[in-house]
């Protein structure tokens, strides 16, 4: 088996898995590249048929593609899709310029996530992060518990070992569930041209830009980049200097942004 | 790409021998490193008053950086030669043993680092046993910090013939033993011209010899493990992955372990429906008569028939803060299988003495007594087994042989 198909068939068995223990749950999906490959994993793992919600967490800052992505294929897919928003922040005038980026990431974001699991009653939900993005999500086991202030007790992970993990017990809110944890940003694009999945045209460049990682329009800043084609994308990553969340503003803001975000509850 | 250029590889040892300087040494002289994660490194580094700390590659939590220890394993990835290497980090500290062996337990080869000052430490050892347990394929050791000997070659060979003796009470071969200075980028990716007593294999030669074979299993077997039945129309799916050997479509299997025969009447995956599915691979099964199967049974050959386990001895490793005792109950999980069993006897890991009770961080010989049908194999995936107890993952051990058969 090729290295794609081996990287699929693990993802689809964790799928399956986190389905089987935890039949109360949801899939994240931002509509990057990344949550898109998981969306297409998980129709793969249930035959085209998806036994469970896509939750769609809706700053309203996201690109306006992302949006008109996500109907098409919201629809092309038979989706039961939840769009969940912090509607009162936002009433509120909450906005990253206003409250600084920490804050508009755990309103908008965080707190929005939070709502839903509360609403919808989920114990688990699926998420397309990736450990070659940033090194605090390399720590990250594939089932991540969070406790009932949905925090993540990083100092304190269980173990995990032969795709076995701990069950949700005592202690537990929720499972985070990482079935594409060991992929590569090389392998999303490799993967998604395999497939030949639908990409957001951000992506690709523009007057010499593109975006590599997307999300609200305004904390995202495009890269240099001549790449117009999956093909080029491909080509630039294998020679590429410049980590793949460069262009994040909410990485970035201050040291240990990244770390404080998510053992709140962050993404 | 094919799966022979994917390979991992954990580091492992004593803490503060310098695991994770050397992963972070070895992304920056093979041009591993980004620009900007180079920048944040040089930046905290200096914020926290010292010179430039590799280490902080793989150290990202603040806790970590701070107090200089790597408090849970982490992974990146090394591109080399056109491959793609996985580095883990593991933990080298007593208390963080289950993270470490959530890390090794990954990786195919592995690394084991001690400190020329220190030499051979009580962790050193533990790791030792535990990649012993993991069944790892192939071990080099690294003697590290050499500039604070000056690259003395009496003190290592002093330290290789220790570990050396060590490593052999453990029956854990070693490939290659090498001085290097993680710090000072001696013998990881470049040949250190300090020290040319030295001909051997410099860290990332190591690594570049690192080939992992795999096994598909054929040999007639046949294992899947059932996942789950699922009814997305009227149509009921059988869906799981292969573990071991192939199947093809319109072939008959047996059911483990209701010992029932059905056909295979379908291979589906998604808008397809091949003839034929190999080992690795994530089907759904659509098996006639329907209802014959539930999450938890395994579908095995006809010709090859599985025998499921009464009674049987694994190489253990005990994480739970409270101890495992003799007769205790644990759950024994094999893939999907989930069974009941009983300790009946806890030796040390080479199956000498007898012991009453493990705790958390042992390597031992422990022996059970399945109070259900469960099928374990003294090698292949199906000789792994976990432990859990009240939903956690109490420990987990390696088939070394199965004692007693069903009838």
């Amino acid at each position: 088996m090729d290295h794609l198909s081996e990287l699929e068939s693990r993802s689809i068995y964790t799928i399956r898995e986190a389905y089987s223990h935890y039949p109360s749950s949801a899939l994240l999906w931002s509509i990057g590249k990344d949550s898109t490959v998981l969306l297409w994993l998980c129709l793969k793992a249930f035959l085209g048929k998806l036994p469970f919600p896509v939750l769609h967490i809706d700053t309203s800052y996201k690109f306006k593609e992302m949006y008109r992505q996500r109907d098409a294929l919201a629809r092309r897919w038979g989706l039961n899709l939840i769009v969940a928003r912090n509607d009162e922040a936002l009433a509120g005038g909450m906005n990253p310029e206003k409250e600084g980026r920490l804050n508009c990431c755990m309103a908008l974001k965080t707190n929005a996530l939070q709502m839903a699991i509360r609403q919808h009653k989920l114990d688990a939900i699926l998420l397309g992060i990736r450990r070659d993005e940033h090194g605090i999500r390399a720590k990250e086991r594939v089932f991540s518990p969070r406790n009932f202030n949905f925090q993540w007790d990083y100092k304190n992970q269980p173990m995990e070992i032969w795709e076995q993990h701990k069950r949700l017990s005592e202690g537990d809110q929720h499972f985070r569930i990482h079935p594409i944890l060991d992929w590569s940003e090389l392998d999303i694009w490799q993967y998604t041209k395999r497939e030949k999945l639908p990409v957001v045209k951000l992506y690709f460049s523009e007057a010499g830009q593109r975006f590599r990682s997307i999300g609200c329009e305004r904390c995202c800043a495009p890269i240099p980049s001549e790449a117009k084609t999956l093909d080029q994308v491909i080509e630039e990553l294998k020679s590429t200097k410049i980590s793949e969340r460069s262009g994040r503003a909410q990485d970035k803001e201050s040291a240990y942004m990244m770390q404080k975000l998510r053992s709140l509850g962050y993404m | 790409m094919t799966s022979a250029e994917s390979t991992s590889i954990v580091i492992v040892g004593h803490v503060d021998h310098g695991k994770s300087t050397l992963i972070g040494r070895l992304l920056y002289d093979t041009g591993n490193l980004a620009a900007d994660r180079l920048a944040d490194i040089r930046q905290t580094s200096e914020k926290l008053g010292r010179k430039m700390e590799f280490a902080f590659v793989m150290d990202q939590f603040r806790e970590e950086r701070e107090a200089n220890v790597t408090i849970d394993t982490s992974q990146t990835l090394l591109k080399h030669k056109g491959r793609i290497l996985t580095l883990i980090d593991a933990p080298g500290h007593k208390e963080y043993l289950k993270n470490m062996i959530t890390g090794a337990a990954q990786a195919e080869f592995a690394v084991l680092l001690l400190d020329v000052n220190e030499g051979i430490r009580e962790q050193t050892d533990k790791h030792a046993q535990i990649l012993k347990l993991l069944r790892i394929e192939k071990l080099a050791v690294v003697i590290n910090k050499m500039d604070m000997i000056h690259y003395e070659e009496k003190t290592f060979r002093q330290h290789e013939h220790e570990i050396r003796t060590l490593l052999k009470e453990r029956d854990l071969p070693v490939e290659a033993i090498i001085p290097i200075s993680a710090y000072e980028g001696e013998n990881v990716a470049i040949r250190s011209k300090q020290m040319d007593w030295y001909t051997g294999e410099t860290v990332l030669e190591f690594l570049d010899g690192c080939h992992p074979t795999r096994n598909d299993g054929a040999d007639g077997a046949l294992e899947l493990p059932v996942q789950m039945v699922y009814r997305p129309n009227n149509e009921e799916l059988v869906l799981g992955r292969l573990e071991r050997g192939s199947l093809k479509k319109d072939q008959n299997v047996v059911v483990f372990p209701s010992g029932k025969v059905v056909k295979v009447e379908k291979i589906v995956k998604y808008e397809e429906n091949p003839k034929i599915a190999s080992a690795g691979e994530s089907v759904a099964l659509v098996l006639k008569p329907e209802g014959q199967v539930k999450r938890g049974d395994v579908i095995c050959s006809e010709q090859k028939p599985a025998k499921g386990a009464r009674e049987f001895g694994a190489h253990g490793f005990w994480a739970a803060e409270a101890p495992l005792r003799l007769d205790a109950p644990l759950l024994v999980e094999c893939r999907t299988q989930s069974v009941p069993c009983r300790v009946t006897k806890l030796s040390g890991e080479l199956g000498e003495g007898s012991l009453q009770e493990l705790h958390a961080g042992d390597v031992a010989w422990i022996e059970l007594r399945t109070e259900g049908d469960l099928l374990v194999e003294e090698e292949g995936p199906l000789s792994r087994v976990v432990f859990q107890i009240e939903g956690q993952v109490a420990g987990c051990g390696v088939v070394g042989s199965v004692l007693e058969k069903t009838a």
